[in-house]
């Protein structure tokens, strides 16, 4: 029995020892923890910067501090294993938070010449957020904030806002759908005092995988509210008896409910929640519920015409980007499967009609 | 009377729901090939009657001499050369254990990349499964009581973190491409069945009510699939039909306050219950050759099918298999085999032998 008990503690140490925390170990700092990839075409070759934690040369602060690389390859992958071959550090993308795609590589190559990686690569995050800018996206991963610091991919990551869906998994299934366009957020420098602040810009919309236009003030906004995003800058609401009124969209629900009739007719009904925050003091002497209810009715009129007007520009050029496809589809399956292969040339036919309810607070009075 | 180990009903179906939910984790295109997920919806329902069905042969030959298992009536009713049929079991159960490191290795090596050689790591595996084989079942099944724990635990959580990211949109119109997918979910399923024919040798073993067993236990391993299904396509839409295992990269994007990245708790749990379907099938294989050439051999045997696995492993080649949809078709036809025919021939020899008898008698 002793002898049996031996051979098994003995098979167990053997087993224990030859895992990988006992030999061939590697150590923090053999590795680069990749936080942000910008990747951009140049020359018929792939760049990619890469800002990644630095374990060598720690910070004193608390936050460990970040370095950036600059690979370049003749693909993604190529670019990809340059890394380990030029640090000699083993590159761990699962900590990777952002990835920027300039709008050469977009417009031009499209995105399925390197987005399989970020789809099947094992440590590939699928919740990893995505974006385009129109200049390099090197810059983004380089850009210095106020105390001289590298601002970092998290912080970057923090500007797009989840509910905007700008992420590879929501990307790439809309990508693989067939029926919605993808489209990606888009983040601007803009130079402030002499200070570059980086800034969620508006919308990169993509047909297939090139992208095909980008959307911005207004129109982005419209996006934002028909997306339910909320926070997406101030809203200006102006008309001569109301004068000049500043608020804060803090909360929008969208619903889209489809009709048949001789073509599709989509009721996309909003609710929406706004925060008042400065007004010309035309309003000085009314009550606080009657200044509710006309701010109330202005911004619907307004926010109904400038989401009319987008969903309009968006059917007239054979976008879906609000997923009429994929509603009319689960609504009226059988009607669908006739004009499944053909759908985005129907939707110049789809007829629309927004609604909208807001809830108004009044948050400050301060005049304009 | 020879001696048989003596477990609860409970504990039986602990086992068998470990080992289907195994298999249901790495449910996926590297299984299903193109077939529409979300169509097996439809194939869950279908699956869970089926079951049913195909359980009955079963346990009904168990209700008509409640000691003997599917081994026991062969070797009574066929005689030597019934031997033959014997031997079929133990292929299946092999066949089995080789499917479940087929997805082991194909899941470790796509999924998670270990810095360590697959190979290495799968005879660990055997090893482990063994030594769980060798203790015997009894052991094997209070092993299982905390593997069910963590492993309901762990569905629990995943099922909790993944609701908050459902978006109801994703969920298209069932068989909107017509009614393939649904027959290729309800062969998948019922393919990756085994526990139906490992319950024609475990059932005799257990205490307790046997069919409210069957009842709860096929109730919840449907259930769970249907669970699943719904959870990984409405968290992930289209996306889902890109990746060879979405259960798992489901995982890697559930989160639950501040708990993210649950993946390496499917990990943990998943190769705990793989190591359970792997001791399992290797004692439901040597109870056939305890049968075939008695109690000393069975033990050497399990040793034998431990060699056979780890030999198999070295050639990773082999596990290329799984890609083939003719697996699939294989398990199935011989699942449908050993669970439906041969026990339904064996109730009809039963029937009449006992017929005969009374005549006799009278």
């Amino acid at each position: 029995m002793k002898i049996k008990k031996s051979v098994f503690l003995l098979l167990f140490a053997i087993i224990l020892l030859s895992l990988s925390g006992c030999s061939e170990n590697s150590q923090l700092h053999q590795k680069l923890v990749i936080q942000g990839i910008g990747i951009e075409s140049i020359e018929n070759e792939y760049v990619l910067t890469v800002q990644a934690l630095d374990f060598k040369n720690p910070s004193k602060e608390d936050k460990p501090s970040t370095k950036i690389l600059e690979i370049r390859g003749n693909s993604l992958l190529n670019a990809l294993e340059n890394i380990s071959k030029q640090t000699s550090l083993t590159p761990v993308y699962s900590q990777n938070m952002i990835i920027i795609l300039s709008e050469s590589i977009v417009k031009n190559s499209g995105v399925n010449n390197f987005i399989d990686f970020f789809i099947r690569h094992f440590e590939a995050r699928p919740k990893v957020k995505i974006c385009v800018v129109k200049d390099r996206a090197s810059e983004y991963l380089k850009i210095k904030s106020e105390d001289n610091k590298v601002l970092t991919a998290k912080d970057i990551h923090d500007l797009i806002p989840s509910s905007l869906n700008s992420d590879v998994l929501h990307f790439v299934s809309n990508l693989k759908s067939g029926l919605s366009n993808s489209y990606l957020s888009w983040i601007n420098i803009e130079d402030k005092n002499g200070l570059k602040q980086v800034h969620l810009k508006g919308v990169g919309i993509l047909l297939g995988n090139n992208l095909v236009k980008f959307i911005e003030k207004d129109e982005a906004l419209a996006f934002m509210v028909l997306k339910s995003v909320p926070n997406f800058g101030t809203f200006v609401v102006e008309n001569k008896n109301l004068g000049k009124i500043m608020c804060l969209l803090e909360k929008s629900e969208v619903k889209t409910n489809v009709n048949l009739e001789e073509t599709p007719k989509y009721k996309i009904n909003l609710n929406l929640r706004i925060s008042v925050f400065s007004m010309s003091d035309k309003l000085e002497f009314d009550s606080e519920e009657e200044i509710k209810n006309r701010i109330g009715e202005e911004f619907s009129k307004k926010i109904t015409a400038l989401c009319s007007e987008v969903i309009g520009n968006f059917l007239e050029q054979g976008i879906d980007v609000f997923d009429f496809g994929k509603i009319l589809k689960n609504s009226y399956p059988k009607y669908f499967k006739k004009i499944d292969g053909d759908w985005k040339s129907h939707l110049k036919n789809c007829k629309y009609e927004v609604v909208s309810k807001v809830n108004v607070i009044i948050t400050g009075k301060e005049p304009i | 009377m020879e001696k048989r180990p003596c477990i609860s009903t409970g504990q039986i179906f602990s086992m068998l729901f470990i080992s289907k939910i195994v298999i249901s984790m790495t449910y996926g295109s590297l299984l299903i090939g193109d077939s529409d997920i979300w169509d097996h919806l439809v194939s869950v329902p279908i699956s869970f009657l089926l079951t049913f069905l195909i359980v009955w042969p079963i346990y009904k030959l168990f209700s008509m001499d409640k000691k003997m298992n599917i081994m026991d009536n062969i070797y009574n009713l066929i005689g030597k050369w019934g031997m033959a049929l014997i031997f079929a079991y133990i292929i299946y159960y092999l066949v089995i254990c080789f499917h479940t490191l087929a997805v082991f290795n194909n899941f470790i090596s796509n999924a998670v990349n270990p810095p360590i050689s697959i190979t290495f790591l799968t005879f660990i595996l055997i090893i482990c499964s063994c030594y769980g084989a060798y203790k015997g079942l009894e052991a094997l099944a209070r092993t299982s009581s905390f593997i069910l724990i963590s492993t309901v635990f762990s569905v629990v959580f995943l099922g909790v973190s993944l609701f908050s990211g459902v978006e109801v949109i994703n969920f298209t119109p069932l068989m909107y491409n017509g009614s393939e997918s649904v027959k290729e979910g309800v062969i998948y399923m019922i393919s990756q069945s085994p526990c139906i024919v490992a319950l024609a040798v475990l059932l005799p073993m257990g205490k307790g009510n046997k069919k409210r067993g069957i009842i709860i236990w096929n109730f919840l391993v449907y259930l769970l699939f249907a669970m699943i299904i719904v959870l990984i396509i409405g968290s992930m839409g289209d996306f889902v039909y890109t990746q060879l295992f979405p259960v798992y990269t489901a995982a890697g994007i559930g989160k639950f306050g501040s708990f993210r990245h649950l993946d390496s708790l499917y990990l943990g749990v998943w190769i705990s219950g793989i190591f359970l379907k792997l001791s399992l099938f290797f004692i439901l294989a040597s109870e056939g050759i305890k049968k075939v050439f008695g109690e000393k051999v069975k033990k050497i045997s399990i040793v034998v099918f431990g060699v056979m696995m780890a030999s198999v492993s070295c050639f990773p080649g082999f596990f290329g298999i799984l890609k083939t949809s003719v697996t699939t078709w294989v398990l199935f036809y011989f699942l449908i085999f050993l669970s439906l025919v041969v026990p339904s021939v064996l109730i009809f020899i039963k029937f009449f032998k006992l017929k005969r008898r009374n005549n006799i008698e009278d």
